[in-house]
């Protein structure tokens, strides 16, 4: 009896967070007279694809030719997610390990410092950035992203690597040293297997931050062909006049590539922020 | 080499990373602040002008006064559906593996996408929400949520996007309360409220209290939620300190001005921590001593 209450709560609360996902989705497929005609249903009267096929058809008056600029800004985004990805795991995992077993003096110190980073509005980084950036001629240059979101998603991966290395037993390491493996040995033979889990979890944070960011990238990235997903709608919105059809279905394009490969993950990446916490 | 300056040496790249990408540009603001700067072209010393300007400066006040209902708001809500769904969560039931990975999914929704759904949803004439409330006969005639509501909905949008973070970061923390003792409290007779208030509430909350101050800092810096959504209106209505910021430095291009904010907006962030976060550490160590 009690189990149906969990059940009926968590329906509830799966209600309210995956609702607006399924309503992107669902809104696509309906005909413009649908969308347009108030009363929506949750099942699309007339299911269709028309606002897709608009999107790759570059003759269409509004939005017509954006699916081929869509899918090019993905093909950008997933590069510079994953150089994101990369570089802010490299980062965060020899900082992780330096707070965790080799700092003594001034760790907590230098890790609150990390956490600072926060506390800057991105707001006023805005015209700085943009000003170091051209000096070191990186505008349009994606790599001018990846430094901007490896400073984001950094701190707080290697916060939590932090923890992972804690969690490794003391006596582990010492017995690995003795055996005569020298600190790098013993690195990549008991650490790195230890973390191994959570790295998953940093890799997905660091892809995710970077992959739908949109301030840094609508003033960072002037090309056409260079833009990520954030930009690459904004010519569906045209002034007040907003269509509303083929602005969902290209929403759609953009996410359910993160969709299909955040899913088969989800489990482990949970595990691995869990794991994290073990030792606090 | 020793161990501690082996560290060190590790630390060097990403210090040095954050060195160029967010130290040099924060002084550079902070120096900014202190020049009349229209149009981004440096152009006076003007000292304390500009921070005489924005205090003087209704719009300032509204948007300080917003940013604090807006990460007061956020925070409370994002805190109660992160403790109560990751109370849930950590049950076992049926369903229970597929919730956690369901309530993972707005995370991975970007902010641009978060904004475009909320308006579609909340379209007065073609949205979904209008709709359900005129079939449940709880209004007459539509009500348009970012105007008549603006504030309470961008939190509510909000809070749905940063939820997944909040649930599952307290959902770790409850690993972390050992079941024996919890099996022991119940021995004892100890009800689920007792439990919680007295053996798991201690645990978690130097946790609560980590990830309290994370949402502090990521809620009232956000800005590309709010602009997208309502572009800080109607009016001034959702227009927080970082939206206020990138209006003056790229709208109205005041960017000594928006330098000032900015800094404004840090100092009052620094000042918050070290109270909530700082200063009681120390003073627990005192008292220990």
């Amino acid at each position: 009896m009690k189990s149906y209450t969990d059940i009926f709560l968590l329906a509830i609360l799966l209600l309210f967070m995956l609702f607006p996902v399924y309503w992107i989705f669902v809104s696509s497929l309906k005909t413009t007279d649908e969308i347009y005609g108030g009363n929506p249903s949750l099942i699309p009267a007339n299911p269709t694809i028309m606002h897709y096929v608009k999107l790759f058809n570059p003759g269409e008056y509004f939005g017509g030719g954006t699916g081929p600029v869509i899918l090019n800004s993905i093909k950008n985004s997933i590069i510079v997610a994953a150089g994101t990805m990369l570089i802010s795991l490299i980062l965060s995992t020899i900082t992780g390990y330096a707070l965790s077993r080799l700092i003594t003096s001034g760790k907590e110190l230098l890790a609150r410092t990390l956490l600072i980073v926060y506390m800057f509005p991105s707001t006023i980084l805005i015209v700085p950035i943009f000003q170091v950036m051209s000096l070191f001629k990186l505008i349009d240059n994606h790599f001018a992203l990846i430094m901007v979101y490896v400073t984001f998603s950094s701190p707080f991966i290697s916060w939590l690597f932090k923890t992972f290395f804690d969690a490794v037993p003391k006596e582990l390491e010492e017995s690995a040293m003795i055996d005569g493996a020298d600190r790098l040995r013993t690195f990549i033979h008991v650490f790195l297997p230890v973390v191994g889990p959570g790295l998953l979890t940093g890799a997905v944070f660091s892809f995710i931050t970077a992959w739908g960011e949109y301030t840094f990238t609508t003033i960072l990235i002037n090309t056409e062909a260079k833009k990520t997903v954030g930009p690459a709608l904004d010519r569906l919105i045209g002034g007040i006049y907003i269509d509303w059809g083929g602005l969902l279905a290209g929403t759609v394009l953009i996410i359910l590539p993160v969709i299909v490969f955040f899913i088969p993950l989800a489990k482990r990446f949970l595990q691995g922020f869990m794991m994290g916490a073990i030792k606090g | 080499m020793t161990p501690n300056k082996l560290g060190y040496l590790l630390l060097l790249p990403l210090f040095a990373w954050l060195g160029v990408v967010i130290a040099f540009p924060v002084f550079y603001g902070v120096y900014l602040s202190f020049f009349d700067v229209p149009y981004g072209i440096i152009k006076k010393f003007v000292f304390l002008e500009n921070y005489v300007s924005i205090f003087s400066d209704l719009k300032f006040r509204i948007a300080f006064i917003n940013s604090l209902i807006w990460t007061a708001g956020n925070i409370a809500l994002q805190t109660a559906i992160g403790l109560g769904a990751a109370l849930l969560l950590n049950k076992s039931f049926k369903g229970r593996d597929v919730g956690r990975v369901g309530i993972l999914i707005p995370f991975i929704i970007p902010a641009f996408v978060t904004a475009l759904v909320w308006r579609w949803m909340m379209e007065p004439d073609l949205g979904v929400f209008n709709a359900v409330l005129k079939q449940l006969h709880l209004i007459q005639k539509p009500i348009v949520p970012l105007v008549d509501y603006a504030m309470v909905t961008v939190i509510i949008e909000n809070t749905w996007r940063f939820s997944p973070f909040a649930i599952i970061f307290i959902l770790s923390a409850l690993q972390t309360v050992p079941s024996d003792v919890v099996d022991a409290a119940k021995v004892d007779g100890a009800g689920h409220l007792q439990i919680f208030r007295h053996v798991t509430l201690p645990i978690i909350s130097p946790f609560l209290s980590f990830m309290g101050l994370l949402a502090f800092f990521w809620n009232f810096n956000l800005f590309d939620l709010i602009w997208l959504t309502t572009g800080g209106g109607p009016g001034s209505m959702t227009e927080t300190l970082p939206v206020l910021i990138y209006r003056r430095s790229f709208r109205e291009f005041r960017m000594g001005e928006g330098a000032a904010i900015s800094v404004f907006s840090f100092i009052f962030m620094a000042i918050v921590t070290t109270i909530l976060y700082f200063l009681p550490k120390i003073r627990f160590r005192g008292g220990k001593k």
